[in-house]
């Protein structure tokens, strides 16, 4: 059923109609200008720390005291790095093998059952996750080395928590791959296994920017970390010592931060978001030329 | 039955199948590891929170004030903070999204420069770590406007996290929405305006109501970003401007702060993910289409 609709609009509807584009325009400046405050905030915030040292402050010392001005945060930067890539490396098989099976081995109702449960899973709270390593992970890994709160814990259960966004980025990149493909080689005799090793050659560029995603997901996690690595500022050598990463340490200490201090982890956030709009960047071209991809081979 | 199943159960030719044994074996046990591995893990992490707090679970859980920092009493002060936030949350986020969605899908004579800035700017925004929301939040709003750690605070970060997901989400819907809608309302003379306020707008009502339960869902469990904003306090919120701890916070307090809390904590995490099966209980009914693609008769 259409609704009426008069041709040539009269006055009052000519002006509701302006009112609405103007609204559509207002809500989109809105939210520029919003990135635009959240970057200023930052950098107003960092100003401090930049304009006394330059922005490799945290580069320079040796130790993490801020109460006697040492602020040497290299360690909790190499620790999210090691954590995030530890997280998506493990993790990495279990997505990609799910969305394979979706795609090759599972029945449809079965692969929409799988689709839906993982998009629950998305969107089961971090803290939950959180408090499940802590009642279930740690005191297993206490049973190797005491206290069990560890770089290996945080690890395992972030790779958990990132699963099911690699899986359904995977599933998607998968079924973006042009059907003909697979029609041509079964054709041609391929097995189902061909078929496979085949769909992933093609999907390698989007699988890769799914792995970038869910990189970057992994390391701004901030209560998973939080809750199971101990925290205690160290470089992330042994798996089972406590190590502290950047966005925990935001955490930790913003309550009480004063003066230099607090501008550190301003300066600790900018650095975060600047490293991870570097990788969305990367993991969106790798996704936008896919089709190009296809097509050369 | 898609073409790709039928397609899968040619058989293949003997020539090709008798030197691959390893490789399949090889990918048939990964692909089931993979599967049963995850499945093992999620039922065991749901078992495990299961558990630890169903003995917990009372009536007087839900509905009582909480006692010696939560390890007696119940959860209502934090069911109400959290209700507070997410409302907050919600009516500022809900119009913008719509509005932004609108904007990106529609191309209402204004498609071009902003519109590319505007989608580049909503993707930084999902990359932007939630305790960077949260201090932001917490110095923009609640320092520099003065509304301190306070359930507005919280629920204004909330929303500014929460609107690319609820943009994304309507972008789909509205791409969903077959053309035909649009040109048979343009075909009878209407502006573009006039085709998205009163055929489109109309006929994604239930997909709206899905981006909107899909996007309250995720702001649900939200934690990182609430902890300097909405704050801490355990007392029952009695205006917008008081502090307010949110359920997530309560389970990180009692699993990190308090001796013995764990059971609580499991159970506290219990009832958040209860309303989170709620909203998303709402989004399935809504069916994979929201409502949307089905009504169109070819």
């Amino acid at each position: 059923m259409l609704p009426s609709i008069n041709p040539v609009p009269d006055r009052k509807t000519r002006a509701i109609q302006s009112a609405f584009v103007g609204a559509l325009y207002s809500s989109s400046i809105l939210i520029v200008a919003l990135v635009a405050a959240i970057g200023f905030v930052l950098i107003l915030g960092a100003w401090a720390s930049i304009s006394s040292h330059g922005i490799g402050v945290v580069f320079v010392d040796d130790k993490w005291f801020p109460s006697i001005g040492q602020f040497g945060a290299a360690p909790m930067f190499v620790s999210s790095m090691v954590v995030a890539l530890c997280a998506v490396l493990i993790v990495a098989p279990f997505g990609i093998g799910v969305a394979i099976f979706n795609h090759f081995y599972a029945h449809r109702v079965i692969a929409t059952l799988v689709r839906r449960f993982l998009n629950v899973a998305t969107a089961i709270p971090s803290v939950v996750f959180g408090l499940w390593g802590l009642v279930t992970i740690v005191p297993l890994i206490a049973l190797l080395k005491p206290p069990g709160v560890s770089l290996l814990a945080t690890v395992l259960v972030l790779a958990l928590m990132v699963m099911p966004t690699l899986a359904l980025l995977a599933d998607l990149t998968i079924g973006q791959v042009p059907r003909a493909y697979v029609i041509a080689a079964t054709a041609l005799g391929a097995t189902k296994e061909e078929n496979i090793f085949l769909t992933l050659r093609f999907a390698t560029r989007g699988l890769s920017s799914a792995l970038a995603f869910s990189f970057c997901r992994a390391i701004g996690e901030t209560m998973v970390v939080l809750m199971l690595s101990g925290n205690i500022v160290a470089w992330p050598i042994d798996p089972l010592a406590q190590i502290r990463v950047v966005a925990a340490n935001i955490a930790l200490e913003m309550p009480y931060a004063t003066g230099e201090h607090r501008s550190i982890l301003f300066l600790g956030s900018l650095v975060l978001i600047v490293f991870i709009s570097i990788v969305t960047f990367f993991g969106v071209r790798l996704m936008d030329n896919k089709g190009a991809e296809c097509v050369r081979s | 039955m898609s073409d790709r199943d039928t397609v899968m159960k040619i058989p293949a030719s003997d020539g090709q199948t008798t030197h691959i044994p390893v490789a399949a074996i090889a990918l048939r046990l990964w692909i089931s590891c993979a599967v049963f591995g995850s499945m093992v893990v999620f039922g065991w992490m749901g078992a495990d929170i299961l558990r630890q707090g169903v003995s917990e679970l009372s009536w007087s859980f839900l509905i009582e004030a909480p006692l010696r920092s939560g390890l007696e009493g119940g959860i209502a002060p934090f069911l109400v903070s959290t209700g507070l936030v997410l409302t907050c949350a919600m009516v500022v986020a809900t119009p913008i999204s719509i509005a932004l969605s609108l904007f990106l899908v529609e191309r209402l004579s204004f498609e071009g420069v902003l519109a590319k800035f505007l989608r580049a700017t909503l993707m930084l925004l999902t990359g932007v770590p939630s305790i960077v929301f949260g201090l932001v939040g917490a110095s923009l709003l609640g320092d520099v406007l003065g509304f301190g750690a306070s359930i507005l605070t919280g629920g204004l970060t909330l929303a500014a996290m929460i609107i690319p997901t609820f943009v994304f989400a309507m972008v789909e819907i509205l791409r969903l929405l077959p053309q035909q809608y649009r040109f048979a309302g343009v075909a009878l003379g209407a502006v573009p305006v006039t085709v998205v306020i009163r055929v489109v707008l109309r006929i994604i009502r239930p997909g709206i109501l899905g981006a909107f339960l899909l996007s309250a869902g995720r702001a649900l469990g939200e934690t990182a970003a609430l902890i300097f904003t909405s704050g801490y306090s355990d007392r029952m919120p009695t205006s917008l401007f008081d502090s307010g701890r949110v359920l997530s916070i309560h389970i990180l307090d009692l699993a990190m702060n308090i001796p013995g809390g764990e059971p609580r904590a499991a159970a506290t995490a219990i009832a958040l993910m209860a309303l989170f099966l709620l909203f998303s209980g709402g989004v399935a009914l809504l069916g994979t289409n929201f409502g949307v693609g089905g009504t169109y008769i070819e």
